[in-house]
């Protein structure tokens, strides 16, 4: 169980951090909001002002009895967003370079070959990190990574720095991979499909603060704030507010019973706005066909602003009858 | 021909490279992560000599090593004497190259990617072994470009040296303090000779780091 609670100040914002998590942990928000700083805080390479941090009942860092273990004393493993690969060393050396805690020769051999069989990395141990692609470059800090044995891994953004197809390819790998390590680990990162394809636990990060915690799909299901749902990428976010225990819901022309006392605003999934024959009529404005799917922008009847919607890959329709079913409907409470 | 002062100058030039090597590469890590106020000013005050004229650098070598100054003096009881000795020639030297060496490095270090270095911190790995092992070998450019020039400007220098340890004959003399008096008494051959001597050795030793940058880039 990883416990972060700690303030670190910046000439923009101050990052207060308050985290309680294990297993598979995800942080999102926007670039420059503290994600990366509150990794390098945990794991010792950036110092808090003030706060608490531990792992396992182990403490790493505490301000109030002046605690600070360096980074090489807490056995937190930290892949870096551009892997930080040693440059002058090949990948054999790289790994190599992590398993100077193992003094047995025979012992050492058989770790790297069981990591480098693990990570598929055999075939460039030879290569300098200049020569490697980025999923080789990635898999080669991986490895080098696991050989040193952490008990808690941190992942800085590893997919932002691989070409877009070889995203998928490689997040699966990451799951299998992280599914055979059986270890906690927090992985920072800016896109919602990866923070739900790689965590159980969910952080919404903005302006240096937690605008909202909890599971990843409740998180993504239930933001609560407008900004953390923008954050988790909803795209269909309407301004709304509560006038005699009706929601009023003027950009889609609808009014629901409501049991809040105000609201800011309303959000749909586009995957929950169904194409039904019960549905009001709409057209479709845009649409973006991509292998997974189709997405289309449709302005319904009667309603001024327009809503995305999730549609099956190939579909062509031009206009058709559009439901937004009530109980799918978020409401957005804060700013 | 007396080549007293194509070995008094090599022997200075080394030595106060090796010096300003080591007190370069020390300073321009500890001024990375000094705050930026104390920084800028001691990145003032180690430039100083940079800009200021050899012979202000050699009048405050003076004022300090100086015989009837409290260091000189205090030195010179203990039987280490930097004024019209070729060890003053080392001191001179080392505080005219060090800014070449101190800024060049700070450059590098500046540049370096840190990601790297703190990977290595979270591998377990102890400071002294990220310091020779990664951070050295990564700014290596920019640490051989400043050992070069503080060589070469150490081979070179004139003002300081002749301020602090003058012109002897088979004691103090180095090439540039040989050729201005060859040149002052008349004997422009022998001046010119000199200068040739100084240009092919400062040629070599370019020349040398110019294949070592290319032989490790052909790595």
């Amino acid at each position: 169980m990883l416990k972060a609670i700690f303030k670190k100040k910046f000439s923009s914002y101050t990052l207060s951090v308050d985290l309680s998590c294990s297993g598979r942990t995800a942080l999102i928000g926007p670039s420059g909001c503290g994600k990366s700083v509150t990794l390098k805080c945990i794991a010792g390479i950036m110092r808090p002002d003030e706060g608490h941090i531990e792992y396992n009942g182990q403490v790493l860092y505490d301000s109030a009895s002046h605690i600070d273990l360096p980074p090489r004393k807490r056995k937190i493993g930290y892949l870096f967003q551009n892997y930080a690969l040693f440059p002058d060393m090949s990948v054999r050396e790289n790994i190599m370079s992590a398993l100077h805690w193992q003094k047995d020769k025979a012992d050492r051999g058989r770790i790297f070959n069981e990591v480098v069989d693990m990570v598929q990395i055999g075939h460039v141990l030879d290569s300098k990190p200049g020569r490697l692609s980025g999923g080789e470059a990635q898999r080669a800090a991986l490895a080098r990574m696991i050989v040193n044995q952490p008990s808690l891994m941190l992942f800085d953004e590893p997919f932002s720095a691989l070409d877009v197809y070889l995203r998928s390819t490689l997040q699966a790998q990451f799951i299998q991979l992280m599914e055979r390590l059986d270890k906690d680990h927090v992985i920072v990162t800016h896109s919602m499909d990866e923070a739900c394809a790689l965590s159980d636990r969910l952080y919404i990060l903005d302006q240096g603060r937690v605008l909202r915690e909890g599971g990843t799909r409740d998180v993504f299901q239930d933001p609560l704030s407008i900004k953390a749902a923008e954050i988790a990428g909803q795209r269909n976010i309407t301004a709304a507010r509560v006038e005699d225990g009706m929601l009023q819901v003027p950009g889609w022309d609808m009014v629901l019973p409501c049991t809040r006392n105000s609201a800011l605003a309303v959000a749909i999934a586009p995957d929950d706005v169904l194409i039904d024959e019960c549905g009001r009529p709409g057209r479709v404005l845009r649409r973006i066909g991509t292998p997974s799917g189709t997405s289309l922008l449709v302005l319904i009847n009667g309603t001024s602003q327009a809503i995305w919607v999730s549609a099956p890959s190939g579909c062509d329709i031009t206009q058709g009858r559009f439901l937004i079913p009530r109980s799918a409907i978020k409401v957005l409470t804060c700013p | 021909m007396d080549l007293f002062p194509l070995w008094n100058s090599l022997r200075i030039a080394v030595l106060s490279s090796i010096i300003v090597f080591f007190l370069g590469i020390g300073a321009a890590y500890l001024a990375r992560r000094l705050p930026r106020t104390v920084k800028g000013v001691l990145d003032v005050i180690l430039t100083l000599p940079l800009v200021l004229p050899p012979t202000v650098t050699g009048y405050f070598l003076l004022m300090f090593l100086g015989l009837k100054r409290p260091l000189g003096a205090f030195l010179a009881e203990h039987g280490i004497r930097f004024v019209m000795t070729w060890q003053g020639g080392v001191i001179a030297a080392s505080a005219v190259a060090f800014p070449l060496m101190y800024r060049t490095a700070r450059g590098a270090f500046e540049a370096f990617n840190w990601d790297i270095a703190d990977a290595a911190r979270t591998l377990g790995r102890r400071n002294s072994w990220i310091f020779w092992r990664i951070t050295i070998p990564g700014c290596r450019s920019g640490i051989i470009a400043g050992a070069v020039l503080a060589f070469a400007r150490a081979l070179g220098e004139y003002g300081a040296t002749s301020m602090l340890i003058g012109y002897t004959p088979g004691r103090t003399a180095t090439i540039s303090t040989t050729v201005y008096q060859l040149w002052r008494t008349g004997d422009d051959m022998g001046a010119f000779i000199w200068v040739m001597i100084n240009l092919a050795i400062s040629a070599a030793v370019l020349l040398a780091v110019n294949m070592l940058e290319r032989k490790q880039g052909g790595r």
